[in-house]
């Protein structure tokens, strides 16, 4: 039996709540590792809040053609990651952190490092991958996150022998940042 | 460096990096974020709609022109300003897709998709200077017909005058239009090619 109007119309209705629901628990849940996918994009703070803001819309736009051949963690990612590679490339000028400025950052603060600041240190940390290569800081950030090789290669289109030759890389050239010593 | 000292510098490194920022201040709520995102679909959908109503106004502007003329030259010269006008929306939707779908493939599958973007839109620009260059070569015929139609000898120094700049200043005005288009263009094929160029740098 076809279904009413007033059935398609609560079908609808039923799945556009369903659907504010499952963003409302992603954005929760992942607000702040959007932020610090925007932040590795863009490095003034209005366009970072704009490119948070694009990359909540693209995720509210793409959550209804989810389907379960990704985790929702690696979608979200990719999804996040893809907009800021978008927004990166319609930027009039790059304006990457000077990585000198990243170990000043990292410098600051008077006395050994462990009587920094917890946001100190995060500063410092924030600093020194947005400095890094693109290639470095995406495959950086990812790990950062928390995700394996195999959910970063997903994002990212790599093998997982890519991901962990890159990662090691990264780690190299942010430990030197960190640190201050010669770039390798 | 041991594995151990390894895993433990970047369990470090991941609790720095996920750490509340102190300053959170300037942080919106939940509540507002949505807020904030349900006013931008609204506003995309209603520069759609305005869009849609413009050239569907701009159309029977020109189906009442055609049909109250009773000229053929300027059934034909509506008719092609009103598939130009269908073919500039139609290109303007197909445009904004990338506003309407967010991409969910790969970084590379992205990649390779804005450069595919990036080379349909050069060719759509190339197609406007043609489509552009068709339309004046239309428009000129039928106002020198058209002035010449109005009564007997010549036509008046300010009826003339009139319709040349008329034509003059649309066709001036879409070629400076088609001109920043790809100004943004070439600017957009540097800033590709230099991200390519990082991304490609890289490749293990």
């Amino acid at each position: 039996m076809p279904a009413t109007p007033r059935a398609v119309e609560a079908g609808a209705k039923a799945e556009r709540e369903e659907l504010s629901a499952l963003v409302d628990q992603i954005l929760a849940r992942e607000a702040p590792a959007l932020r610090r996918v925007a932040a590795l994009y863009e490095t003034d703070p209005a366009g970072r809040e704009d490119l948070f803001q694009d990359i909540c819309l693209a995720l509210w736009l793409a959550l209804p053609r989810f389907r379960a051949e990704a985790s929702h963690r690696t979608y979200v990612f990719r999804i996040a990651h893809n907009r800021g590679l978008t927004h990166r490339s319609r930027r009039r000028t790059e304006t990457r952190l000077d990585p000198e400025a990243a170990v000043e950052i990292a410098d600051s603060a008077p006395g050994p490092e462990a009587r920094r600041s917890e946001d100190e240190r995060r500063r410092a940390l924030a600093a020194a991958v947005a400095a890094l290569p693109l290639p470095y800081r995406q495959v950086l950030a990812l790990a950062l996150e928390n995700l394996s090789h195999r959910e970063i290669a997903e994002v990212l289109g790599l093998t997982e022998t890519n991901v962990a030759v890159r990662l090691s890389r990264a780690r190299e050239k942010l430990r030197a940042r960190l640190t201050g010593r010669v770039d390798p | 460096m041991t594995k151990d000292d390894h895993d433990s510098e970047l369990a470090g490194w991941r609790a720095d990096w996920q750490a509340e920022p102190a300053d959170r201040g300037d942080e919106a709520s939940l509540a507002a974020l949505e807020r904030g995102l349900r006013a931008r679909i609204r506003g995309m959908r209603l520069v759609a709609a305005c869009e849609v109503l413009v050239s569907a106004g701009f159309l029977a502007f020109l189906g009442w022109f055609a049909w109250t003329s009773g000229s053929w030259l300027d059934v034909v010269v509506m008719a092609g300003l009103s598939l130009v006008n269908l073919g500039a929306l139609a290109f303007s939707w197909w445009n904004r897709r990338g506003l309407w779908r967010a991409a969910t493939g790969s970084t590379r599958e992205l990649f390779a998709h804005l450069e595919k973007r990036l080379a349909r839109r050069r060719r759509g620009l190339v197609a406007a200077w043609v489509l552009l260059g068709l339309q004046v070569a239309l428009f000129v015929p039928w106002i020198a017909l058209h002035l010449e139609a109005r009564g007997s000898g010549q036509p008046s120094p300010a009826a003339a005058l009139r319709a040349w700049g008329f034509l003059a200043f649309w066709a001036l005005l879409a070629a400076a239009v088609l001109g920043w288009l790809g100004v943004l263009a070439r600017r957009e094929a540097t800033r590709l090619a230099e991200l390519g160029r990082q991304l490609a740098e890289h490749d293990d």
